[in-house]
């Protein structure tokens, strides 16, 4: 599989604060690439680095192969559409007029496609409205419009589903997916909602602190997070110290429930909590989320360093 | 570039900027014409006599000081403000449209708008002084022609430095108020230089006692290069009112005028180029 987008040690300081300390990514044509991290971790400079809003302080990166230090970078930009922290819309123009204005930017001169992008985007009825009075979920559609001026290879979103509401979020799951399979475009997306974008993405990176910890697919993903069974029983405190002599790993949540992490089957879990007089009331699989995932590579990285 | 500039125009027209800016630069034009006409042909009532000459075209024409650099601090704001405020400049620059061509567009179209408002308000000056039905000793000469062309690019440097601002900060409604601010600050300052340049070197005094005359030096004279730097900086301001009847003054607006507009575009560039938008 080729990439699209190639990142080598890219580092960037602000000051003396290093935000990002040679971050290195390939992102694969066709991919749905999920940038997790938390506030600060240098999501949001690393997509400012990439779309040409900021300036590496060393380390380059490549679109469709050509370097950002040729300039012919430039031209190979138009293969690229972003949003960058919020869609950058002019609020005193139409959602027509917006894309127009791209298409224009673009240096196309058929305007024909936008009925469709407007359509895809679920904005075809705004008419003359101006994209100030627009909602918030509105206007994230409009800047993904936008982004998609000139059908570009890779889309570039950094949270898009940010102050969403759960309708809003589920139609831009389906806007990106429709986006990703029909037109087959690469999305490198970050969000703080990881369990918006477990339903999304076909890889992962996990950054932290400037420095990318881990990047997988999400097949490879699904086979390291921990597979969990969580027990609902009368008294946790009751079973730890049977699970202990058992040798059985385990987290308790609180006093009636807890996530067992071995492979230990439910029969014996009932056997076990008989013996300690403890009353079962329902065991369900409870695999470890994106969010668990993380958060056990940055303790690990944490604890680490 | 071309792409740049067609989308800067395309946004001048449909956002209705352009519309609004014609129709405000017309009404702009009466209402100094209006205001002109109250001093110098005394249309209130019972008041005489009903006459123009030339000084209601200067007066006419240097009020555009005003209400052009305000009318454009304004302007800049609600174009290019707006643009950086809305960070769709970042499309701009996402899309690969080099940097100084995103600033270049704005400022052609920011610049080209300020020529469009003084040849519609000057042309209303000129057409209103020429043809008022009343005793006329209105005369088109150098002199009028020459403070039109300072005036003119006074504006022009105004207009220049509006979107070097407006590019520099990130927060349209700070430039606004930094613009807005400009505009009074080098009027006292002009003021103010030529209160400085009119200190006299020394002054006599009396003793009451003996009746005799005695001269003192004054220590607020300011002499020597710092004269002679306060001297071209007062006769290149705008508001210094002098290059009315010197030509020296005249060539010293156009000098400071032109060197404003110059860096102001170079230093737009420059800011563009090293920015990093949010």
């Amino acid at each position: 599989m080729d990439n699209v987008l190639s990142i080598k040690d890219i580092r960037k300081d602000y000051g003396k604060f290093h935000v990002l300390k040679g971050v290195s990514l390939d992102i694969p044509r066709g991919a749905i690439f999920g940038l997790v991290g938390r506030n600060g971790a240098g999501k949001t400079t690393l997509m400012r680095i990439i779309t040409g809003l900021a300036e590496p302080k060393s380390g380059t990166y490549s679109i469709g192969g050509i370097l950002n230090t040729d300039r012919k970078i430039l031209n190979n930009r138009r293969r690229m559409g972003s949003i960058i922290e919020s869609p950058a819309v002019y609020r005193n123009l139409s959602a027509y007029d917006n894309i127009k204005l791209q298409y224009i930017n673009l240096g196309m001169t058929s305007f024909d496609d936008i009925p469709e992008l407007l359509e895809l985007v679920d904005l075809q009825g705004t008419g003359k409205k101006k994209a100030g009075k627009f909602s918030l979920g509105m206007k994230q559609r409009l800047g993904i419009a936008v982004a998609l001026c000139g059908k570009p290879d890779i889309l570039v979103l950094d949270e898009p589903i940010n102050g969403l509401d759960p309708q809003g979020i589920i139609q831009m799951r389906e806007i990106l997916l429709r986006i990703n399979h029909e037109r087959h475009t690469t999305i490198l997306i970050s969000s703080h909602i990881l369990e918006e974008l477990s339903k999304l993405a076909t890889h992962y990176a996990f950054i932290e602190k400037g420095e990318i910890l881990q990047t997988l697919s999400s097949v490879e993903l699904m086979s390291k997070v921990r597979k969990a069974s969580r027990l609902h029983v009368t008294s946790t405190e009751l079973l730890c110290p049977v699970f202990d002599r058992e040798g059985i790993e385990y987290k308790v949540e609180d006093d009636s429930l807890m996530d067992i992490f071995s492979d230990v089957t439910a029969s014996k879990i009932v056997n076990l909590a008989t013996s300690a007089g403890v009353e079962v009331i329902s065991i369900a699989d409870n695999n470890e989320s994106l969010e668990g995932y993380f958060m056990n590579l940055v303790a690990k990285k944490d604890g680490i360093s | 570039m071309i792409c740049a500039l067609k989308s800067s125009l395309y946004r001048f027209v449909r956002t209705g900027l352009l519309a609004k800016f014609l129709i405000f630069s017309v009404i702009a034009g009466v209402l100094i014409v209006f205001r002109c006409s109250l001093e110098f042909l005394r249309i209130m009532p019972f008041q005489t006599p009903r006459y123009i000459d030339n000084e209601f075209v200067i007066e006419a024409v240097m009020s555009l000081l005003y209400v052009v650099p305000f009318t454009m601090a304004v302007f800049s704001t609600l174009f290019s403000g707006n643009e950086v405020s809305f960070r769709a400049v970042n499309n701009k620059i996402a899309t690969g449209i080099p940097r100084s061509a995103i600033f270049l567009s704005d400022f052609i179209v920011t610049i080209c708008s300020t020529l469009i408002m003084l040849c519609i308000q000057i042309g209303i000056i000129f057409a209103y002084a020429k043809n008022t039905g009343v005793k006329n000793g209105v005369r088109f000469n150098k002199q009028i022609i020459m403070i039109t062309v300072c005036v003119a690019l006074g504006c022009l440097a105004f207009a220049a430095f509006d979107e070097f601002i407006q590019f520099l900060c990130s927060n349209k409604i700070i430039a606004l108020i930094i613009l807005l601010a400009t505009i009074p600050a080098l009027s006292l300052g002009g003021e103010s230089m030529a209160e400085k340049l009119n200190e006299p070197y020394r002054y006599s005094y009396v003793d009451e006692e003996t009746g005799e005359t005695f001269w003192k030096l004054n220590k607020s004279y300011i002499g020597g290069t710092p004269r002679k730097v306060l001297e071209f900086f007062s006769d290149g301001s705008l508001y210094s009112y002098q290059y009315i009847d010197s030509d020296d003054s005249r060539k010293d607006v156009i000098t400071v005028s032109s060197g404003v507009f110059i860096l102001s575009a170079a230093a737009g560039i420059a800011t563009i180029k090293k920015k990093e938008f949010s």
